[in-house]
């Protein structure tokens, strides 16, 4: 993993766009057989609850700027097309992350087919392609579609460098979200119910899955501004879920799984729902040494 | 009023929390602590048929009989005519609260039968509304003195799952005053005076219900399922957890794995604790299944 990581870090210092490109010039042009039924319209955070009803949310959550939305058909096929300005090239990144269970790597900086929906991200733009079903007009019409804002997209963004800090061994492939707000601290397990940790715009946070379905274990990693927030989070992490008088960096639930925090800079380090003390010792192990590598 | 932090920890410990946290964040299967004896126990309605569709048809007949029997089993009358004047009476302005959300909206063929049910109780066609979005500007609805609160599940984005609780939201002049937190506070809806005290009936449909959400519009039809049933009763936050109970359920068995909505829908569970609106403990829940059996997954 870290390999094309760096890859695309080098692609992306040598892609400086030369101007701030609009989701709207992203739009593709006329596709033979099928025609616009909308014309382009954009939203902003003040109109997007009116758009998306119901899912508004995540995309403000990671500082949605606007997105460009047109559906187009083609007889009874219907293909929505939507790029969304995600202000940063992190924040495109996270909401893919959000949605993607495998990066198929096809389209832009990472990519997903789904059934009837196409999604990809490149620099600050995340895309969505979503049809109304599934048959080989729609899945042409979609890669087709893909492939001409991905390339009218000029710019490349780096990767959270946090990303680079996961232990590769047992990580499941493509198993980590990338966040900053703490509503997604739930995502694969659920933790607390608010922001117990302090997560705010300001800081970075991965929740990895490690291990298979049967044993599954979580790293969550949280880098803050400076090394006393992550100290006095960590103080409350133990707080929260060790034992009192608990001063070592292990605990056993009540579930009988093991739960651990431990600190390096900045650098909040958990995990929970491990089988066993060692394994949540290796976890931690493995990313202080990332941490520590110059 | 001071917030509670839930954790994981708590709800793995035997504190007040445990029972509804337990059964609505950590999955449905675990079972880590008894009911409590001799409490009044809030009674829910599952009902099934396996031949409610044909295709994405929905069978009216059968449709209709499930809403019956599920009354009766509610109202605790055997006769469904009866059942029906228990809960609304000939005086009644009546507010169908609907959910037109255009992937997986409230069937209108169920719309139906409530109107026909509530004119069978004697209420007249001009005081009988319909409506979702356009509540608050709807006569009807303004001068209701009672209301049908009906819509499917579904996974949300925001607030983990589109909920009874949620569909009140459009009772609410500005409805994103409610999403703070991931809408922990829904239960407040019912609180505002065009709602307080109207609630007769809360209908969750589980005919077709989304179990995870892809996308910006949430919507991808191969997370659906065909589960053929309504979740019935006079406490919405009781039938909200169990519809919650049933997606999660859905969820662990397609991933085949423990995954939890995200975000969670604590606005279930705080109804009931933070709220006090019902109940979310499926140890105070007695919830009668009645029809098919196979998939119920609760």
């Amino acid at each position: 993993m870290r390999t094309s990581l760096i890859i695309l870090t080098i692609m992306a210092l040598f892609s400086s766009p030369m101007k701030s490109q609009k989701v709207i010039e992203l739009m593709p042009g006329p596709i033979d057989g099928w025609s616009p039924r909308t014309e382009d319209v954009i939203y902003t955070p003040e109109t997007l609850f009116d758009y998306i009803n119901g899912g508004a949310e995540l995309y403000l959550s990671y500082d949605m700027k606007e997105v460009s939305s047109r559906i187009i058909v083609n007889g009874s096929n219907e293909i929505r097309i939507e790029i969304f300005d995600m202000t940063e090239a992190r924040n495109a990144f996270g909401v893919f992350t959000h949605t993607r269970t495998k990066d198929e790597h096809v389209f832009g900086q990472g990519s997903q087919k789904f059934t009837g929906a196409l999604i990809f991200w490149k620099g600050r733009f995340f895309v969505t392609l979503t049809a109304n079903d599934e048959n080989e007009l729609i899945n042409k019409t979609l890669e087709s579609i893909a492939k001409e804002i991905d390339k009218k997209i000029t710019e490349t963004g780096h990767l959270p460098g946090i990303v680079q800090l996961l232990p590769e061994e047992q990580l499941e492939p493509d198993g980590f979200i990338y966040f900053h707000h703490y509503i997604w601290l739930n995502s694969y397990y659920f933790i607390a119910s608010d922001n117990i940790l302090n997560i705010s715009p300001d800081t970075d946070c991965i929740l990895a899955k490690y291990g298979n379905k049967e044993e599954r274990s979580f790293l969550l990693l949280i880098e803050y501004h400076d090394s006393l927030s992550a100290a006095a989070n960590i103080e409350t992490f133990r707080n929260v879920f060790f034992d009192k008088g608990n001063i070592n960096g292990f605990q056993i639930m009540e579930d009988g799984k093991w739960v651990a925090v431990s600190g390096k800079d900045q650098y909040l380090i958990g995990v929970f729902s491990a089988s066993d003390k060692e394994y949540a010792s290796f976890l931690i192990a493995e990313t202080i040494t990332n941490i520590t590598k110059p | 009023m001071k917030k509670k932090t839930i954790t994981r920890r708590q709800l793995l410990k035997n504190t007040a929390l445990a029972a509804i946290g337990s059964s609505l964040f950590l999955g449905p299967t675990r079972k880590l602590f008894a009911g409590q004896e001799g409490e009044k126990l809030t009674r829910v309605i599952l009902i099934r048929d396996n031949d409610l569709l044909s295709g994405e048809d929905i069978n009216a007949v059968i449709l209709e009989q499930m809403i019956d029997r599920a009354v009766c089993g509610l109202t605790g009358i055997d006769e469904a005519p009866d059942a029906w004047k228990k809960i609304l009476s000939p005086s009644d302005v009546l507010g169908i609260k609907t959910n037109v959300w255009n992937n997986l909206r409230t069937p209108e063929t169920l719309e139906q039968i409530l109107i026909k049910r509530a004119i069978s109780v004697g209420i007249s066609n001009d005081n009988i509304a319909v409506d979702d979005r356009g509540v608050l500007n709807n006569p009807v609805f303004q001068r209701s003195t009672a209301l049908i609160n009906v819509r499917p599940m579904r996974t949300h984005a925001w607030s983990g799952v589109g909920s009874l609780l949620k569909n009140y939201i459009m009772f609410s002049p500005k409805p994103s005053s409610y999403h703070d937190d991931s809408c922990a506070d829904l239960a407040k809806l019912y609180e505002l005076p065009e709602v307080k005290g109207k609630t007769r009936l809360n209908i969750l449909v589980m005919i077709t219900p989304l179990f995870h959400g892809v996308g910006p519009h949430q919507f991808n039809k191969k997370y659906t399922w065909e589960y053929k049933g309504l979740i019935a009763g006079f406490d919405p936050v009781a039938v909200d957890s169990v519809g919650l109970r049933i997606i999660q359920a859905k969820r662990t068995e397609y991933f085949g794995e423990e995954t939890p909505l995200n975000p969670p829908a604590k606005h279930i569970m705080l109804a009931d604790t933070r709220h006090h609106l019902g109940t979310a403990d499926p140890n105070k829940i007695e919830l009668v299944k009645m029809g098919w059996k196979e998939g119920m997954l609760v």
